[in-house]
């Protein structure tokens, strides 16, 4: 199983989740922190491989699945967890320009097109699943990140259609919408303290979800054999925090 | 009011644009100063043909996903322009296909929901400006009739489908949404497909 943006946060830890469960997980990810992933994966016993990939660049997905079927023999799934780095940095719609623009659109949407050009005949082979990563911003538009919220809103559109296309493959096509302690927001709370206790006070399970345990949990039960009658959906795990869908 | 409606004339917009009394531009071209309304008709080619996502070319994906969605932000962006100061209404058309999906056409419904979170962001970041936006959501057909069996497997409409009474509905639509009186109406979707998608 291959994750994209899996070097750290939340894509870690579903990478670390399917491990768990059994899988020999590909960790793409652009820098060497993928490598450290994979290693602490291998230190519990269980199978990792990390593969330097650049979603934005097709090439590098191919060869991240080509890495994944050499290892492995076999692709089950691909998790495109890759966001842009720019994605939690507040801007004005007005103001966004074509650079902003491209870094917001590269990773998430062209990356989730890279991955479901290249992953469509290794999938098609077992009946497999693409996940993608959505957010509430993505179905109710967001205030302060405006093409976060253009692209995860995107991604539904795409996961949806794709649910359709595949389906006579048995391929699974889901959306997932995550709320869990990420870099973004472990920062942001170590420089407002209250914040944490401000989110967990609006999430009705009164915590923030762990990446690994809650939100990989979920992760591989969608790629799992039990899952395999779900398709097209938009699965919030986020402790009952979004509940408008 | 001073009304713009933006988008080509081979689509829905020309009847907008007759039915509001207002100027029709092409979707990327210049709004003309002090617009108080503008209608975005989203820029979905009519000769759009289903295709495979796993073939489809890295060229023609971003045609169809990344184009419409760049094409409606800059639109976006000056819209507000043209109003800045005074405020104003903002309606945007777009298919309702993106909300339930459809096998071949990937990139173009990748396109109309990042449009659909788009302006509601925009809403909830211009609403302090006095700039409202809505969307209207429309059968396929509107904007490209040959893709109209891509949507055969959409709910049938509950009235029947018959194409001058559907466009009467969304002038009208069109027409209450760019009223400037209705200030708690924002970043909403109204769908005007005779009750075929019917959202939970």
């Amino acid at each position: 199983m291959l994750v994209t943006g899996s070097g750290s946060g939340v894509g870690r830890g579903i990478a670390m989740a399917l491990a768990r469960e059994g899988a020999h997980v590909i960790v793409a990810a652009r820098s060497e922190v993928g490598q450290t992933v994979a290693d602490t994966i291998a230190a519990r016993g269980q199978l990792a491989t990390w593969a330097r990939c650049d979603v934005t660049v097709r090439e590098s997905v191919e060869a991240a699945v080509d890495l994944a079927l050499a290892t492995t023999g076999r692709l089950d799934a691909v998790v495109h967890n890759a966001t842009s780095n720019a994605s939690s940095q507040p801007h004005r719609l007005e103001d966004v320009d074509s650079s902003l623009w491209g870094d917001h659109y590269a990773v998430s949407v062209g990356g989730a097109y890279h991955c479901a050009a290249v992953a469509y005949r290794p999938l098609s082979r077992r009946g497999g699943t693409l996940l993608v990563m959505t957010s509430p911003a993505g179905i109710e538009g967001s205030a302060t990140l405006p093409l976060y919220a253009t692209m995860k809103g995107a991604l539904r559109g795409f996961a949806k259609s794709l649910a359709r296309e595949w389906g006579p493959d048995r391929i699974t096509v889901n959306v997932v919408s995550p709320l869990a302690y990420s870099p973004a927001m472990t920062a942001a709370i170590e420089a407002e303290p209250a914040m944490e206790e401000r989110l967990a006070r609006r999430i009705p399970l009164g915590r923030i979800g762990d990446p690994e345990s809650d939100i990989g949990a979920a992760i591989a039960f969608l790629v799992g054999p039990n899952a395999r009658y779900i398709t097209g959906q938009t699965l919030g795990v986020d402790g009952g925090h979004y509940m408008n869908l | 009011m001073s009304c713009t409606v933006l988008g080509s004339r081979e689509t829905i917009a020309r009847a907008l644009a007759t039915g509001l009394g207002a100027v029709i531009c092409d979707l990327d071209a210049p709004l003309p100063s002090e617009t108080e309304g503008v209608v975005i008709v989203v820029g979905i080619d009519p000769a759009t043909e289903p295709s495979d996502t796993s073939t489809i070319s890295a060229t023609e994906w971003s045609r169809l996903a990344e184009e419409p969605m760049r094409r409606t932000l800059c639109a976006l962006q000056r819209s507000r322009l043209s109003m800045r100061g005074r405020g104003g209404s903002i309606v945007l058309v777009a298919p309702t296909i993106g909300m339930a999906g459809a096998a071949g056409l990937v990139a173009l419904t990748t396109a109309a929901e990042g449009i659909r979170a788009m302006a509601k962001s925009a809403a909830r970041q211009w609403a302090s400006e006095g700039i409202q936006i809505n969307t209207i959501a429309v059968p396929m057909h509107v904007f490209a009739p040959a893709l109209r069996t891509s949507a055969s497997h959409l709910t049938a409409a509950a009235v029947e489908d018959d194409d001058e009474t559907l466009t009467e509905s969304v002038v009208e639509t069109t027409k209450f949404l760019l009223r400037r009186d209705l200030k708690h109406i924002v970043g909403e979707t109204i769908i005007v497909d005779g009750g075929s998608v019917m959202l939970p």
